[in-house]
């Protein structure tokens, strides 16, 4: 079974660079989807199926933390789980998202290990409870 | 009898050791900025209790090895120009999340503003390298490399 991952960042390098991350995981990813901002990606969310959300905080338009509040006001948080990829560092923005239901924090720069270890967790959970 | 440490365990020690020790590749920095067509600046803001502007500017031979670094492609590909603008405002973005923790530490949510992106002369980028709180001139195969950073405090 072939998951898809949907990235979400203002920055054409830094989605890149999550996407490559994903590529070299050798996780069973069949499909990448990006996004530049939080609305974009609640679209796309409405009308596509996604294992699993990793976004940025820091967007125009919509934040992260605007998209956050959104899904978790739409019942989305239980059924995909967000990662959140960010320069931000602060452990009170971390504790303030966790307690809406993101799955994980990771600061930029990041190592394609940790996304590859996080993700990899992410999906495992998938395939043991695939309903969410 | 000596275990073998893990790639895990020793890659994070050497990036480590290799920033702490970073300087020992640095030049000297010349007092004026050298004179070239154009530099990449970003700059940003960072916003709590008073607002700083963060600029970062970039030589532009530096500015497509940032680009294609971050990218993962060789440096005179097409990738790596077209993604020049958007590598340096990522830059600034990940040294500006560095910076408010400094400041503020851990227990503070700063608003860190979207960079932006520019190219200026040496006569616009003068003003930022005679105030740059740190100049970063290095040396790579490509040639020579300044860097500057700057981060100026007003009150909100």
């Amino acid at each position: 079974m072939s998951y898809c991952i949907l990235v979400v960042d203002d920055s054409a390098v830094s989605r890149r660079m999550v996407c490559k991350a994903i590529e070299m995981s050798g996780l069973d990813i069949g499909k990448i989807l990006e996004a530049s901002n939080g609305q974009e990606a609640l679209k796309i969310l409405e009308t596509a199926w996604v294992d699993v959300v990793l976004a940025d905080i820091n967007m125009p338009v919509m934040t992260g933390v605007e998209m956050v509040t959104e899904m978790a006001r739409r019942d989305f948080m239980s059924v995909t789980p967000v990662v959140i990829i960010s320069s931000e560092r602060s452990d009170k923005r971390q504790s303030e998202l966790q307690a809406q239901g993101i799955r994980a924090y990771l600061p930029k720069p990041f190592r394609p290990e940790k996304i590859k270890q996080v993700v990899g967790n992410l999906l495992r959970e998938r395939e043991e409870h695939p309903h969410g | 009898m000596v275990e073998l440490a893990q790639t895990e365990t020793l890659a994070p020690l050497f990036s480590s050791l290799l920033s702490d020790t970073v300087f020992i590749f640095s030049e000297s920095v010349p007092e004026n900025p050298p004179q070239m067509e154009s530099w990449w600046t970003a700059r940003l803001s960072i916003d709590k209790d008073k607002i700083w502007n963060f600029s970062l500017c970039v030589d532009p031979q530096l500015a497509p090895i940032v680009s294609a670094n971050l990218l993962g492609v060789e440096n005179d590909s097409d990738d790596a120009q077209k993604a020049i603008a958007d590598a340096i405002g990522e830059l600034a973005n990940i040294l500006a999340g560095f910076l408010a923790v400094e400041v503020y530490g851990t227990n503070t949510i700063c608003r860190v503003g979207i960079p932006e992106v520019a190219l200026e002369t040496s006569d616009q980028i003068q003003a930022c390298w005679m105030a740059a709180a740190r100049r970063i001139h290095f040396v790579t195969d490509e040639g020579q490399h300044v860097l500057l950073m700057l981060i100026e405090g007003t009150r909100s």
